[in-house]
């Protein structure tokens, strides 16, 4: 089975090493880093290293930088691609879980949730409220309960992989692919992972921007929960 | 209406035909996206040469005042307009995301070859 581990970078220069170097200790993974048009020495270091990178020209955001990811799965072949910010919050030692479900052919989609065990680092409390009104919003959207919608950390099968090559909503993209996922009928689980605090740097997601990020979010879920009903009627082929 | 906002009018019309014209020539605009300011630069033409044909036209919806009509409308085009440019932007930039992966991918292809 091949295993494919996208890192989607942007800035991470002073993350990168230690990521890889954990990765490296997890056998039978492959991985490549998506360099998302990063203004620091980010390429620089993965040349020099030797990782397996692909460079994006401009800086095209997460979203369409995951998808380069998913794109490169597909056409190498990958069974299984798993997905694991480039800030070095999670941790490798949990890939092996997070693609049990997989392997055994319980779901098509996992997705690394920090709050079913409660270890690790549990996000800042506004964040936390923050994500579980997104989550409440999703389970009214689909009828199902996912914690850690926003979590970054998730393993997804061929068909799915598929999917996000020609699905992948590039704006808000975690709690969408959920609700992409579902709609198109594909088995979501969550499994729990430990995340750690940021290594170096700011997360992307400001305190002051929450507010208005969580007006987008919601209004663009809403909307593509409706919209999927119209992909949907040109058959499941994806 | 007053002969001198009726010149006013129809050297304005004349302009801007002559300038979305002109661009057009010049392969500054795209026909595709054109058509819609083309239309639009003729019946700014003929409205400003038969202006009773405007009020005739105001009339016969309920409006009293033609400049209304006129303001109203050209708000509605504007409208519609943006929109379409909206769509535009959000189609090129779909292309250009895509583009840029594929570039990506091939990028690091060419890397492995010339290895």
């Amino acid at each position: 089975m091949k295993k494919l581990i996208i890192i989607p970078a942007y800035n991470e220069e002073k993350n990168l090493v230690s990521l890889i170097n954990e990765i490296r200790e997890v056998p039978g993974f492959d991985y490549i880093i998506i360099n998302d048009g990063s203004k620091d020495n980010t390429s620089a270091i993965c040349k020099e290293n030797g990782y397996n990178m692909i460079e994006l020209p401009i800086n095209l955001g997460i979203g369409a930088a995951v998808q380069t990811g998913y794109l490169y799965a597909m056409e190498n072949d990958y069974d299984i691609a798993i997905q694991i910010d480039g800030d070095g919050q999670h941790d490798p030692r949990f890939l092996n879980n997070l693609i049990k479900p997989l392997i055994e052919g319980d779901a098509d989609f996992v997705i690394g949730s920090r709050f079913l065990h409660k270890k690790g680092f549990q996000s800042t409390s506004a964040r936390k409220i923050g994500i579980s009104l997104l989550s409440n919003l999703i389970f009214i959207l689909t009828g199902n309960k996912f914690y850690d919608i926003t979590s970054g950390y998730r393993a997804v099968n061929k068909p799915v992989i598929k999917l996000f090559v020609n699905h992948y909503l590039k704006d808000f993209p975690e709690p969408h692919s959920i609700i992409v996922a579902i709609k198109k009928g594909f088995k979501l689980l969550e499994m729990p992972v430990h995340m750690r605090q940021r290594m170096n740097g700011n997360s992307s997601i400001h305190f002051l921007k929450a507010i208005y990020y969580m007006m987008k979010v919601s209004t663009s879920l809403i909307l593509s929960s409706m919209e999927l009903k119209d992909i949907d009627e040109e058959g499941k082929a994806v | 209406m007053n002969l001198t906002v009726q010149i006013i009018a129809i050297s304005m019309s004349v302009l801007f035909n002559f300038f979305v014209f002109q661009m057009l020539k010049k392969g500054v605009l795209d026909f595709k996206y054109t058509i819609m300011w083309i239309f639009s630069g003729l019946f700014m033409l003929s409205a400003s040469i038969y202006p009773q044909y405007v009020s005739f036209i105001a009339e016969l919806i309920g409006i009293s005042e033609p400049i209304n009509f006129l303001f109203f409308f050209g708000i509605v085009f504007l409208l519609i307009m943006l929109l379409q440019m909206t769509i535009i932007v959000s189609k090129f930039k779909d292309h250009i995301y895509t583009l840029t992966q594929k570039l990506g991918i091939l990028q690091k292809k060419m890397d492995e070859i010339s290895k």
